[in-house]
Parts: C-alpha cells; sequence; structure tokens
C-alpha cells in the first residue's frame, strides 16, 4: 500500500493549524490517554464482541487483545510527539489496513467517539486544570478532538483511496477479462479479485463457461450439419443417379409397352381375321350341310328308283317265269304231238331260250339293282356321316367363333388396358423428371448448407475455447459433445479468509 | 328207246317225271285246304272249271314242309284217272333220255319209301331221281267225292 509522499501545503497536519499551543498540551493529553483510554478500549471491544458486525472480525480474544493493545499504541504514539511523515504514515497504514480487511469507517469513527468521549470526560472531571477551568482546559480538550480529527481524517483519506484502488484493479481485471472475451478468447478467466467480488468472479465465469459451451454447441451443432449436409448431399447424389436410371428404365418399359400395346392390337386384328373366316367357315359349312342334306334327298330318290326298277324288274322276271311256263307247257304238248309237234317243239325251245335269257337279265339287272341299292345306302351313310361331321365342324367351327370373339375382345380389353398403362407410364416419366429437378435442387440446397456451416466452423473457429474441438472435423466425425470442462472456481471459504492472515493479523493495528 | 322227262327242283335235289305224265305246268295260286286228308294234301285248286288236289312233294318225300310262293310250280300230272297237281320249287327242262341209262333204285329201304322212285338217271351229269307217280299217288288219300263235286 503506497505511503503518500506530501508537499507543504498538501501535508494533512498542516491544514488542521496544529500549532505549537497544541503541542504544548501533549504531554498533558498523553497523560489522560494513559488513564482514561485502557478502560474506553476494553468498553470499546466489549461493544465490539456484542455487535455481529463488528465481532466477526475477530476469531479470538487474543486478537482482540492484540488489537487493544495495538490501538493504544496508536493514541500513546499520536500524542508523544508532533504530528510528523512517520506519523502519518502510520496513520495512513490503519486506514489502508481497515480498507483491505473491508472494516467500514462507520465502525472505526464509532470507536474513536468511544475514546474521545471517555477521555474528553476524563480530562474535564479529574484534570486537576479543569478544576482551574477555563482556559487551559479548553485547549487541552480541542487540541484532543483536533488531533484525533486528524488522525481520523488521514486514516480515512487513506482507507478511501485503498478502496478506490482496489475497486480501480477489479475494474481493470474485470476490463482485460472482457477484453479477451471480445477478442474471442474464452480460456480467460476473472481471478486474483479481493474476496467481496466473488459473485461477480462467479457470473463472469459461468457467463464466460455459459457462452463458450454454446459456441462448443454451435461449433457441435455446426459439424453435425455439416455431416449432414454432406451426407444428404451424397445421399441427393445417388437419388440422382437412380432416378436418372428409374427414368431410363421408365423410358424402356414406356417403349416395350408400345411394343406390346402393338402385338395386342395385331393380336386383336388378326382374332378378329379369324372371326369373320371363321364366319365364312361357317357359312360354307352350313351350306355344305345343306348340299349332303339334298344329296341324302337325291340318295334317297335314287333308292326309290331302285325300288322301282327292281318292281319293274320284278314284273319283267314274272313275265319270263310265266313264259317259261307257257314254253314248257308248249314242249309238253309237242312232246305229245310226236313227231308232228316236233317243230313246235323246236320253236317252244327257242321260246323258253328267250324266257330264260329274260330271267337270266332281269336276275342280273336285279343283282345289280340290289348293288346299287346298297351302294346307295352306303352313300346315304356315308352322306349322312359326311352331314353329321359338319354338323361336327359347324359346333366346333361356332366354339372357335366364339373364342375368337373373346380373343378379339380381350385383347381389345388389353389394349386399352395397355394404354392405360402406357399412358401411367408416361406420368412416372414426367414424375421421375421433376423429381430429377427436385433433386438436383435438394443438391444444390445441401450444398449451399454445407457451404453455410462451413462458415459457420469458421466463424466459430475465430473463437479460443480452451479445447482442440474448433478444427475442421472430419464429415463422418462422431459428434463429441465432451462436458464442459471443469472450472477451477476461486476457493472463497467467506469474507474472513483474507482477514486471517497473519500478515494482516501483523499490521492490525487498531481502527 | 328214248324218252322224255320233265325235271325239276325240290330243294336241291333235280327230279324227273315222263313227259307223257304231264298235262300241264302253272304257277302257285293259293289253295283251299280241306280237312281230314294227310299233311302233304295242301289243299285243293281250281283249275279251269277242274278241282285238283295239290300235293307238298317235298313233304310227301319226307323232306319237309314246302312253304309256296310265286315262284312255286304246280306240276298238273295225270296219274291213272286222276290229276294231281304237285308242288316243287323250280322246273328245270324237258330232258330227252336213253331208257336203258335209267337205274333202279337202290332198294334199300325196309320199308318200301324207296320205291317212289321208278329210277335213277344222269342228265347233264345231274342225278335225276325219276318218280314212279303210281306209287307216289297210292296213299294220296283224296275222297273220290271232293273231285266228283269239283
Amino acid at each position: 500500500m503506497p505511503v503518500t509522499s506530501f508537499t507543504e501545503s498538501s501535508f494533512p497536519v498542516n491544514y488542521f493549524s496544529l500549532d505549537e499551543n497544541n503541542y504544548a498540551v501533549f504531554p498533558e493529553i498523553a497523560r489522560a490517554v494513559e488513564r482514561a483510554a485502557p478502560d474506553a478500549l476494553d468498553r470499546f471491544y466489549a461493544k465490539v464482541q456484542e455487535t455481529p458486525e463488528t465481532a466477526r472480525f475477530f476469531s479470538s480474544t487474543a486478537m482482540i487483545n492484540h488489537a487493544k493493545g495495538k490501538q493504544l499504541d496508536h493514541w500513546r504514539d499520536m500524542f508523544s510527539s508532533r504530528m510528523d511523515e512517520r506519523y502519518v504514515a502510520k496513520a495512513e497504514t490503519i486506514g489502508n489496513v481497515h480498507a483491505r480487511i473491508g472494516l467500514e469507517p462507520t465502525w472505526y469513527i464509532g470507536g474513536y467517539a468511544l475514546v474521545l468521549e471517555a477521555m474528553i470526560g476524563r480530562l474535564l472531571t479529574e484534570s486537576l486544570r479543569a478544576r482551574l477551568g477555563g482556559k487551559q482546559i479548553a485547549r487541552v480538550v480541542s487540541t484532543l478532538v483536533k488531533c484525533a480529527l486528524v488522525d481520523m481524517d488521514i486514516a480515512l483519506s487513506a482507507y478511501f483511496r485503498a478502496e478506490e484502488a482496489a475497486r480501480v484493479a477489479v475494474i481493470d481485471k474485470v476490463g482485460q477479462a472482457m477484453d479477451r472475451l471480445a477478442q474471442g478468447d474464452f480460456t480467460a478467466e476473472l481471478d486474483g479479485l479481493p474476496a467481496s467480488y466473488a459473485k461477480l468472479v462467479d457470473d463472469f465465469n459461468s457467463m464466460r463457461l455459459r457462452m463458450r459451451d454454446t459456441l462448443m454447441q454451435v461449433s457441435d451443432t455446426a459439424d453435425s450439419i455439416n455431416t449432414g449436409a454432406s451426407e444428404i448431399s451424397q445421399a441427393t447424389d445417388d437419388l440422382s443417379r437412380r432416378t436418372e436410371q428409374q427414368a431410363a428404365s421408365l423410358e424402356e418399359t414406356a417403349a416395350a409397352m408400345d411394343q406390346i400395346t402393338q402385338a395386342v392390337r395385331d393380336t386383336a386384328q388378326g382374332a378378329a381375321l379369324v372371326n369373320n373366316s371363321v364366319g365364312d367357315a361357317q357359312a360354307d359349312a352350313n351350306e355344305g350341310g345343306r348340299v349332303v342334306r339334298e344329296a341324302i334327298e337325291a340318295m334317297d330318290g335314287i333308292e326309290k328308283s331302285a325300288q322301282e326298277i327292281a318292281q319293274i324288274i320284278g314284273v319283267i322276271d314274272g313275265i319270263a317265269f310265266q313264259t317259261n311256263l307257257l314254253a314248257l307247257n308248249a314242249g309238253v304238248e309237242a312232246a305229245r304231238a310226236g313227231d308232228a309237234g316236233k317243230g313246235f317243239a323246236v320253236v317252244a325251245n327257242e321260246v323258253r331260250a328267250l324266257a330264260q335269257r329274260s330271267a337270266d337279265a332281269a336276275k342280273d339287272i336285279k343283282g345289280l339293282i340290289g348293288a346299287s341299292s346298297k351302294q346307295v345306302e352306303s352313300g346315304v351313310q356315308l352322306v349322312g356321316q359326311t352331314g353329321q361331321v359338319l354338323d361336327r365342324m359347324l359346333t366346333k367351327i361356332s366354339e372357335i367363333a366364339g373364342l375368337a370373339n373373346r380373343i378379339s375382345t380381350s385383347a381389345e380389353a388389353q389394349a386399352a388396358s395397355m394404354q392405360q398403362v402406357n399412358s401411367a407410364a408416361a406420368d412416372m416419366d414426367k414424375m421421375t423428371q421433376q423429381n430429377a429437378a427436385m433433386v438436383e435442387q435438394s443438391a444444390a440446397a445441401a450444398r449451399n448448407l454445407e457451404a453455410e456451416a462451413d462458415q459457420l466452423i469458421t466463424l466459430v473457429q475465430h473463437f479460443r475455447l480452451g479445447q482442440q474441438r474448433i478444427a475442421r472435423a472430419a464429415p463422418a466425425r462422431p459428434a463429441q459433445r465432451s462436458a464442459p470442462q471443469p472450472v477451477s472456481r476461486p476457493a472463497v471459504a467467506g469474507n474472513l479468509a483474507l482477514a486471517m492472515d497473519p500478515a494482516a493479523q501483523d499490521d492490525w493495528t487498531d481502527f | 328207246m328214248t324218252r322224255q322227262l320233265i325235271t325239276f327242283h325240290v330243294g336241291s335235289q333235280c327230279l324227273g317225271v315222263d313227259i307223257m305224265a304231264t298235262r300241264e305246268i302253272r304257277a302257285w295260286s293259293p289253295t283251299t285246304p280241306i280237312p281230314q286228308v294227310p299233311a302233304f294234301v295242301r289243299g285243293i285248286v281250281n283249275l279251269r272249271g277242274m278241282v285238283l288236289p295239290v300235293i307238298d312233294l317235298s313233304a310227301r318225300l319226307g323232306w319237309g314242309d314246302t312253304e309256296p310262293g310265286a315262284r312255286h310250280v304246280i306240276m298238273v300230272l295225270q296219274i291213272g284217272d286222276r290229276q294231281y297237281g304237285l308242288i316243287v320249287d323250280a322246273v328245270n327242262d324237258i330232258a330227252t333220255i336213253d331208257g336203258a341209262a335209267v337205274q333202279p333204285p337202290p332198294g334199300i329201304s325196309g320199308d318200301g319209301q324207296d320205291e317212289l322212285l321208278e329210277g335213277i338217271v344222269s342228265v347233264d351229269g345231274e342225278m335225276v331221281l325219276i318218280l314212279d307217280l303210281e306209287r307216289l299217288a297210292h296213299n294220296f288219300g283224296v275222297p273220290e267225292e271232293v273231285a266228283i263235286a269239283a
């Protein structure tokens, strides 16, 4: 604590106009000190111990006695000689000590008030001069008060200077720490402040750590965003490639569908042609059936004619039979006639021969007619079978016609369905192209996002966060969300920690 | 000495009668059955005002009954003083044969059935059984009054 150097005019004692008259009564005041101060100090320190705000400065009776002794020494010292620079320095030390331990002036002034009260009382009541009265005692008391005031002024001035210096030091440290923060250095700790600023230190450090954590989180998040954006970018590239493949496949599908549709149309046309041909075949088969029926009728006519011929042949045969009998009878008659009938017998024989030939011819014709009849019968049967075959063919042709019709119908339905599939494929193609455009936009957005995340990382890298975590991370780096580093807080046990300093104890003189 | 036969068929067998016994050859016409006669008598027919019995020759020969039709022939024969109609299947021919060529029947039948044959002769390589008409007709048993009434 600096000891103030004084000029003549700034020396505080001079300001109080302490003159030889004053110094002349110092021995008397010193005697009053010896008589009154110890009691007054006893009462004062008893009061100090009763009062919690002051009692906390002392942990033992020894400390109180020590302080009491120091103060008594100071009072003695004050009036032992002239108030020179040595004295001023000592008074200033008292103020500085008070400032250091945080003892407020109220208590100090209160202590002086008690001592003065006791000493003035003692001087007025017990002094010889008091009884002599008058001017002399007034000078003693006024000198005592003046000196006490001088002493207080010096100590308080030192106290306030020390206080201000401490405040300025705190402000400087806080300013430096703030400056480092402003520079982006979040490792800057605020320490070395008096215990009374512990709250400020705590708040500052927690603010710093919170900001550091936040920035770390920002950094992590930026990393994550970067990673995500890069993944999105990659996925978008994949998607783009697949979408292109899809588009190509769709194109091929559409082409194949066109071909299939054409084939199905051809099938439908073929089926329609088959249907027409089958219709013609059906007409032909119907015509064939009609022809077969006519043939059967014609055969029936032939059969009837043959039967009629057979009947006629029967008649002819009967005539031949009868003629034969007649000729035989003629022959018999000729034989009866003997030689006269010989010529007649020859004629009869000729007639018989003719009848026989007629019968033979009739028999042949009958046989032929029979054969013809059988053949006609067989022909009728065959034609009947032909008719049946034609009927069956008609049935089959009808079935074929139905089938061809169904083929035609279903081929047309298929063609319609194919058309729908075609338009669906076209729609899919359009959508795929739109997808491709969107994928392109997504890729661009992902790249932008990646760039922004990079920029964010670069920005955060400007901060010193006390950990090597802001380096540009690899995209695949797992997000390491490490806990904030443990902060070494200043160990503040209480406001009295500094007061317990042994040096402070040594420097402690008095109030 | 030659003689003339009318040859005819009953079943597959060729038979023959002397042409002089033949009165007429005519087609089958339905007969009127008469009672109380042997089974081979089919009935009677009216031949131009003359009623004559018709004999089923096949049945008479013991070869089974004939079912006569339009193509069957009735041979009207003069046997003794009577005329009979014999149903045959078909008349063949008028054959002239040598009388010496006629061979007697084999005579193996104990009850004299084969006596219905006069002899056997071969005509154009075919065996012709010549009927003995007198014997054939001896048991025709047709009542006399029928013929008279006809």
